[in-house]
């Protein structure tokens, strides 16, 4: 709980600090206060307690979600440094911008701790509103402001949607409390029918806002108009955010539905990871595979979610440790690139320009793609492993169309470490010290991940 | 008339008017069906007790964000002719899928009728008041209370971010 | 409900009715007489004494005008403008408590439509619902200028509205109920709400000259950019509905300052009387102060030209709605410190 005001707080700082037109006061500002937030959720892992006791029930940051809460602000406290030299482009806006990030982080924690609809719905909210807006905040760029305008309409329709959803499950089970949910879920009490329609509700709005198959035609769009920070922070919080609430609801509160439900998810993921890997092959910009590969790891990840094990929440964290910092360092490789058609050719030679960022771009992509020693790896065999005794066509599938993601991945791997044709314009590539760090982080924790696994 | 008519004849019209909203061709008409199933809706919740919702309800929604649509729409002015003209398979396949989805909700519904006689014991409370709601939201419900004040900050931020204009670069 | 409480109401309600038509046909009148007061002139005297049957002779005037409906108009919504524009003009009278109850035939009649108990918002709910008798006429009337009179108005309410929430909500935390009846009594005597909330009672009354749409803030019928505003096309008993609707609003919304701020139907001394005396006193100085304000506004309107569309909007959003905002959380630090939470 102190974490979250912590982080709220810093927000609103930043936010008031950049009056003073000195981008570096904000960057430092937003660090600390993540970083300090970052202490405290780790100091509850170890105290079990935190600073500050609430009585309401609504909220608890109990082991998993620190976990996760954890991680989403290591992935924000990245994206901001790493995205600094766009932020600070506009001296305007940089407050702006670095607030509402992280406003958008107070909702994915509060989506990640909740414990009933309430705070739930709040975080939704929160995580997505200020993400409307980041997506348009290039104002003079069109795609931008389309892709804002197609998230926020196809968004709200979601969040009608999911809204609906949860009048029919209360209207079921009498509460909002997600213990008491699955409770009266399991004891039979709540009726039947209502709840079979509820649920299935909430899920087609879950699955919008993870982007899984028949429901992912906002996400290259929108993936590809936004602000290429902008899509990191939606590849890496919001879908962390999305899939842990999703995990919490379905596999653990409505877990007494299970057959109702797990039969639609099982049609979705094996729709899902064909259609993401088969339209990502097809890409020519960057952004765009992005999203693809993003829709075809959505569906990696709700096989975690389809079997209920105590593992399940390890090891969805595990695939999405892998998956967000592979894709930060992509994405803050690609803002250094900055081609401006964001295509797949631009980043020809890059491994070239500098050795260092073709490592890192090596051991990312090579992570995504799921090559052994990396974390990318360990998700996704923890994930398939877990699955495997109970759908073995499911995994089976999986690891088929991870085949498939192998070959854009190295395709655009070949590319990047190609010879640029004429030599004599070679100019280096210069990441800022900052941007170093941060993608020394990233190849650090992507090399090191297996080894928290085990 | 017993409370049961009334009920029964303020849930058609609420209905009815929800229909027209959609069903109405011109964008204006649609808003101002969607004005009046709000105030249906209140009326729909003082029989339930529950005056401080429905008022406020008339305010923030009728009498705040209708009027916002109505402006913009208004200021783009739509008629009749600037509908997108869609294919009739669009048509056929909308009808097939929201008629599936109809009959599903409306047969789920039929265990909804228990729930009936709990909504109507709930009309007897008197949570609906403005002191009870009052308390309920500043001591069970007061952590969502404050933490939709991060929403609202958000969102107004987002709104001068997006609205601001920004200066004049001459070249 | 008992037959009688039946009756009594229904009384009560024509009264209320035929007292407020009549009053805002007199305060065309009086209007006039205070604008040629102001101007050095005499103001209508033909038609009866001093003029007095002139608000008649208009009446009669404007009904025997041809109806007309402009061919490019949409029928239905042309002629529903001004009705709803009347219409919640009117409703706002209904929670108003005139005075104390009086007892009449062994029966006790409150002097108010409906006590309900979220009374001021439902003031509020008509205030803001109000322009969509401007806005659907304006644009009804398929004309641009209508429609530009329609736009401005509903921004201008729009925003003046919030301003007017907050100094209602401080009204509301020093009375601690949103019944009208409870504020009016919580200002007994002469322990009026003005006195403290000299503030939040000249917001009010800015923002009450905004919502009625009364010059200096009349720019949704500014007759030198927009002919005649949302109304150009209007003619006849559709147009007279529509200017009466403004004079009925003004004199509700001062009604409703008198309410809110100056005691209402209470006055100095009042624990000298009670009963029917009481109550027939009270009518007086809830209509002496009622009078006084819509005196106010006409003294205002002759007074101070008109704002620009920039200007409005730049003192509703950049000073009224701040200073409401720090008015009331004095006010809630005060309470608070009053209640003793400090110590």
């Amino acid at each position: 709980m102190d974490a979250l005001i912590i982080v709220f707080v810093t927000g609103l700082i930043s936010m008031f600090i950049a009056m003073a037109k000195k981008p570096v006061l904000v960057l430092a500002t937003a660090m600390i206060g993540l970083s300090s937030a970052l202490a405290l959720m780790i100091n509850q892992w170890w105290t079990g307690t935190g600073f500050i006791q609430l009585n309401y029930e609504g909220l608890l940051f109990d082991k998993p979600s620190i976990l996760y809460s954890s991680l989403a602000i290591s992935f924000v406290l990245l994206i901001i440094a790493g995205g600094y030299s766009y932020f600070k482009q506009e001296v305007e806006h940089t407050g702006e911008y670095i607030s509402l990030l992280i406003f958008s982080l107070v909702g994915a924690m509060c989506m990640i701790a909740f414990t009933d609809l309430f705070m739930f719905f709040l975080g939704l909210e929160i995580l997505s509103i200020p993400i409307y807006v980041m997506v348009g905040s290039k104002k003079r760029d069109i795609l931008s402001t389309e892709a804002s305008l197609k998230y926020f309409f196809t968004g709200s329709l979601a969040t009608g949607i999911l809204l609906f959803g949860t009048a029919w499950v209360y209207g079921a089970t009498g509460s909002f409390k997600i213990n008491e949910i699955s409770a009266a879920i399991l004891d039979g009490s709540a009726k039947g029918a209502l709840l079979n329609v509820g649920i299935l509700i909430m899920m087609a709005a879950f699955l919008f806002k993870v982007g899984a198959a028949p429901f992912h035609f906002w996400s290259p769009d929108v993936y590809g108009g936004a602000p290429t920070i902008v899509t990191g922070f939606m590849a890496a919080v919001v879908k962390l955010a999305g899939l842990f609430a999703f995990l919490k609801l379905f596999t653990f509160t409505f877990w007494g539905a299970y057959p109702l439900w797990s039969g639609a998810l099982f049609g979705i993921i094996i729709l899902t990871v064909i259609v993401g890997n088969l339209s990502a092959l097809a890409q020519t910009r960057f952004k765009r595979m992005l999203a693809f590969s993003s829709i075809a790891n959505a569906g990696y990840a709700l096989i975690a979610i389809m079997n209920q094990s105590n593992w399940s929440t390890w090891n969805l964290w595990m695939y999405i440790y892998g998956y967000g910092f592979a894709i930060i360092a992509l994405i803050i490789i690609s803002l250094l690139v900055n081609d401006e058609n964001d295509s797949i050719e631009g980043f020809r030679g890059v491994g070239r320009k500098n050795p260092f960022i073709g490592f890192v771009l090596t051991v990312s992509l090579l992570s995504l793609a799921g090559v052994p020693p990396l974390a990318g790896f360990f998700g996704k065999y923890m994930v398939f492993a877990a699955a495997f005794k109970q759908y073995p066509v499911l995994v089976i599938t999986a690891i088929a169309t991870s085949g498939i993601g192998m070959v854009y991945y190295l395709r655009f791997f070949m590319t990047a470490m190609a010879k640029e044709e004429n030599e004599s314009t070679v100019e280096k590539l210069k990441p800022s010290i900052l941007q170093t760090i941060v993608l020394l982080i990233c190849a650090i924790a992507l090399l090191i991940g297996g080894y928290i696994a085990y | 008339m017993s409370l049961e008519t009334i009920t029964t004849i303020l849930g058609g019209l609420t209905i009815g008017a929800a229909l027209m909203v959609v069903i109405s061709r011109h964008p204006v008409r649609s808003v101002l069906y969607l004005v009046l199933t709000f105030f249906l809706i209140s009326s729909n919740y003082i029989l339930m007790n529950a005056q401080f919702l429905a008022v406020v309800n008339i305010i923030v929604y009728a009498g705040a964000i209708m009027v916002l649509f109505l402006f913009v729409l208004m200021l783009l002015n739509l008629d009749k002719d600037s509908e997108p003209k869609t294919h009739i398979l669009v048509k056929i396949a909308s009808v097939v899928a929201g008629g599936i989805l109809f009959t599903v909700l409306i047969a789920a519904l039929k265990d909804g009728i228990a729930l009936g006689e709990a909504a109507a014991a709930s009309a007897q409370n008197n949570e609906g008041l403005v002191q009870n709601l009052g308390q309920l939201l500043f001591s069970k419900y007061v952590l969502p209370f404050e933490v939709s004040s991060v929403l609202f900050i958000a969102s107004m931020v987002g709104a001068v971010l997006l609205a601001k204009r920004e200066k004049q670069v001459i070249d | 409900m008992e037959i009688s409480e039946l009756i009594e109401k229904l009384a009560l309600i024509v009264a209320l009715f035929g007292v407020t038509l009549g009053i805002a046909a007199y305060a065309t009148y009086f209007e006039r007489k205070v604008a040629a007061w102001f101007q050095d002139r005499i103001g209508p005297d033909r038609a009866g004494p001093f003029g007095i049957l002139q608000p008649l002779a208009d009446g009669g005037k404007l009904f025997f005008k041809e109806d007309f409906i402009p061919a490019a108009a949409e029928k239905w919504l042309f002629i529903m403008g001004p009705g709803i524009a009347m219409f919640t003009a009117l409703m706002t009278g209904s929670v108003i408590p005139w005075s104390t109850d009086l007892v009449l035939f062994g029966q006790t009649v409150a002097l108010q439509v409906a006590d309900i108990n979220i009374g001021i918002l439902f003031i509020m709910g008509f205030l803001s619902i109000g322009v969509y008798g401007i806005m659907i006429g304006g644009w009804a009337s398929n004309n641009k200028f209508s429609l530009y009179g329609a736009i401005r108005a509903s921004s201008q309410m729009i925003s003046y509205e919030l301003a007017m929430g907050i100094c209602v909500i401080t009204i509301v935390m020093m009375s601690g109920s949103l019944s009208l009846r409870d504020i009016v009594n919580a200002q007994h005597g002469m322990n009026w709400n003005v006195f403290y909330q000299p503030l939040a009672f000249v917001i009010f009354f800015i923002c009450s000259l905004a919502e009625t749409n009364r010059a200096p803030f009349d720019l949704a019928e500014c007759e030198s950019e927009l002919i005649g505003g949302y109304h150009t096309e209007y003619g006849s008993m559709k147009m007279g509905f529509y200017l009466f609707a403004e004079y009925v609003s003004l004199f509700t919304s001062s009604a409703v300052i008198s309410v809110l701020f100056f005691g209402g139907f209470n006055f100095p001394g009042m624990d000298n009387f009670d009963g029917n005396t009481l109550a027939i006193l009270g009518i007086v100085a809830m209509f002496t102060k009622t009078f006084f304000f819509i005196f106010v506004f006409f003294w205002i309107r002759w007074t101070i030209p008109r704002f620009r569309f920039d200007q409005l909007m730049h003192l509703g959003w950049k000073s009224l709605i701040p200073i409401s905002i720090i008015n009331m959380l004095i006010t809630g630090l005060v309470i608070a410190f009053n209640e003793g939470w400090f110590k």
